[in-house]
């Protein structure tokens, strides 16, 4: 195995579970002197830029649908936002509790500069509470609760082109939860030409997420299902909030790749899958890739066997049947949908091992046996 | 469900503005256990809850700083009576969340083996447990000070209006006990509040509550605010944390219509946690079932 596929590999198992009491030591993954960077306990104390102030002290979140009113002393679902006499807080501004780099497969954003790397951060907390969360150990947690590193944007910047990183992802947790700090940050990359790609449930605002889209260049969101009755009883969130999202995504021009988790049971459905394929067609379009993934069991749903392979290779031949044009399969390494297949001579354009590009057959953004164009964002 | 029980005990010299103090919050201690257990001799009382609670935490609602948190004085009031009564010192805890809020509330980290100890869930070798505990709508860990370090527990909450949860007494100072207590404040906090409450690691270990309604706010809470600050000079007690907190609301609305405000079902903030407590078989919420002993000293 080579330097690469080493490292590869180790971004393949950095972000799981590392919590075991209150303190959750930070995912250094493969960060090279990873402990050249301090930690720091205190917490950030800048004002977030999305709330409005209310009677008694009392402050309204616009960050998110959830519109969190949040008395003095207190915090949003999010857990990282703090109500401090009057004033809405971030909490978790550079602040960073876990950080990799990672293949841009890995996001997965199959589309998007295939076979670079992407410098990869978190900070603590999310906006939903899924309980089937991979990441529940930085995600659902508050911000004292995990070692963080105080990595400014102007750090991430650095770190990037020390070790020409071309991309920056703000992922892992609920980044729409960081926005101030991810939004900072993909501006200060772009000064100095770095690409920022977003990871996120879709659970924003319009306005914090217009002004977002303003800096960034992809965005990968995880439909968790197409039942307002999962979003409730899994999620804890609302299903429309997100599908509004995809659609200022793509209407902005910005590069759009969805996940759908496969959960069994839940939202395996045949109707369900049909119903995904059909407004994804009918409000976005048939060239936006969607990842069928497998699940595992996590969190507070341990009672659940992992995802069927057939399952994930039925929802992906219905979303074929429906005209998607790039659905594929995800968390099963080796499979062939993990390829990309050129839609009009059926060759494989990309071919992929789980987060390693095998070959790629995209020249100048078209198929290099047929010349079709392949929608992406391409070196 | 058999009636409830909760005591009232008030202290005139206090409710007239008296500062409160090691010798008044034992008075108040002494009294109020004594009749929430039935016993003549509050010596017979604190006695017995000394014998059979083991190592025992006592758990302040510091949320808030120094002007609305469990008074320090009453905490180690009751400290003090059960170590009188034969209770060793080590064998007692005061802890909350965090170190820091505890401090700000006046009370002196001990994390040494002799003394009282007090801490919070923050301090080095503490933190959650490492498996969740899992009732309803909550999925949490819990502090390792209830897992691990204490066989019994007593409430020690000051009363307050909640903006979320309408009141912040016995059963919402739980939410200081696990580690995602901001997932809990959807819907008014019901059913959270009755969940958290009613997982066996707490329900299993929650003795008696002790709210301190010497001073309360009764409204714009949980953060400080002056204008809604009262001194009732009173400490509640019950053995039924719902019924407790019951009359906590009650004692909000009533300061509440007293200064012309609307009630908290009016200002749609109700503390609907209590009947889905109740349902759950945690104690009364309805005030019909549940006896309240006024006692009055100095």
């Amino acid at each position: 195995m080579d330097r690469r596929s080493f490292v590869h590999r180790l971004g393949a198992t950095a972000g799981v579970a590392c919590f075991g009491g209150q303190i959750c030591d930070m995912v250094l993954g493969t960060i090279e002197n990873a402990y050249a960077f301090s930690y720091t306990e205190s917490l950030s104390d800048v004002e977030a830029r999305y709330y409005k102030k209310l009677a008694d002290g009392i402050v309204e979140c616009e960050l998110c649908p959830r519109g969190c009113r949040v008395s003095d002393v207190e915090r949003g679902f999010c857990g990282v936002r703090e109500n401090q006499k009057g004033i809405y807080k971030t909490l978790v501004y550079s602040r960073v509790c876990s950080m990799n780099i990672d293949p841009i497969e890995k996001k997965p954003l199959f589309h998007f500069h295939p076979g670079t790397s992407a410098f990869s951060i978190a900070t603590a907390g999310c906006n939903v509470n899924c309980k089937f969360c991979q990441n529940w150990d930085i995600s659902q947690v508050r911000p004292e609760q995990v070692r963080n590193v105080l990595l400014t944007p102007d750090d991430v910047v650095t770190q990037c082109k020390n070790r020409s990183i071309p991309t920056i992802a703000y992922t892992y947790s609920e980044p729409v939860v960081f926005h101030e700090y991810m939004y900072d940050t993909a501006a200060r990359g772009r000064e100095d030409g770095l690409k920022s790609v977003v990871i996120t449930g879709g659970y924003i605002k319009e306005k914090p997420l217009l002004d977002l889209l303003s800096v960034v260049d992809a965005v990968k969101v995880d439909l968790k299902a197409f039942s307002e009755k999962y979003y409730s009883e899994i999620v804890n969130g609302q299903l429309q909030p997100v599908l509004d999202t995809l659609k200022i995504i793509h209407q902005s021009g910005k590069w759009l790749e969805i996940v759908y988790l496969v959960v069994p049971t839940l939202n395996d459905s045949d109707s369900e899958f049909e119903a995904l394929c059909e407004w994804v067609i009918g409000s976005l379009s048939a060239d936006v890739p969607v990842h069928f993934t497998r699940f595992h069991p996590m969190y507070l749903l341990t009672n659940l066997p992992p995802t069927p392979v057939a399952t994930l290779e039925k929802a992906r031949a219905i979303a074929k049947k429906a005209g998607l044009r790039y659905p594929y399969i995800g968390n099963v390494p080796g499979h062939t949908a993990e390829n990309t297949y050129c839609p009009k001579c059926g060759q494989v354009a990309i071919e992929r091992y789980g987060y390693q590009i095998v070959k790629n057959n995209i020249a100048a953004g078209a198929c290099s046996f047929c010349g079709q164009v392949i929608p992406g964002v391409w070196l | 469900m058999s009636k409830s029980k909760v005591v009232l005990v008030r202290s005139k010299s206090l409710s007239s503005g008296a500062k409160l103090d090691t010798g008044s919050a034992r008075s108040l201690l002494s009294a109020g256990i004594a009749e929430v257990l039935g016993c003549d001799d509050p010596r017979e009382a604190l006695a017995d809850i000394a014998r059979n609670t083991g190592r025992l935490g006592l758990k302040p609602n510091c949320v808030a700083g120094p002007m609305i948190s469990t008074s320090a004085s009453l905490v180690y009031a009751l400290a003090g009576l059960l170590q009188s009564s034969g209770k060793r010192d080590s064998d007692i805890v005061i802890w909350d969340r965090s170190c820091r809020e505890l401090q700000s509330a006046g009370f002196e980290l001990n994390a040494g083996r002799s003394g009282v100890k007090c801490f919070g869930t923050d301090a080095r070798d503490v933190g959650y447990g490492n498996s969740f505990h899992v009732n309803g709508k909550v999925g949490s860990l819990v502090t390792r000070i209830i897992e691990d370090e204490c066989d019994h527990l007593i409430n020690i909450p000051i009363l307050k209006d909640h903006s979320v949860a309408g009141v912040s007494g016995g059963m919402k100072n739980y939410y200081g006990a696990v580690h995602n207590p901001n997932k809990y404040h959807g819907n008014n906090c019901d059913p959270y509040v009755a969940e958290v409450n009613a997982l066996p690691v707490i329900k299993s270990k929650n003795v008696l509550t002790v709210m301190d309604v010497t001073r309360m706010q009764y409204h714009g809470g949980p953060g400080f605010q002056p204008q809604y600050v009262v001194n009732p000079g009173a400490v509640l007690l019950s053995t039924d944390p719902v019924a407790i907190d019951a009359h906590g609301e009650r004692i909000i609305n009533e300061y509440r219509a007293a200064n012309g405000m609307k009630s908290l079902a009016e200002s749609g903030r109700a503390p609907l946690w209590l009947k889905s407590a109740e349902k759950l078989g945690l104690g009364n919420a309805e005030l019909s079932n549940i006896d309240l002993m006024e006692v009055v000293i100095d």
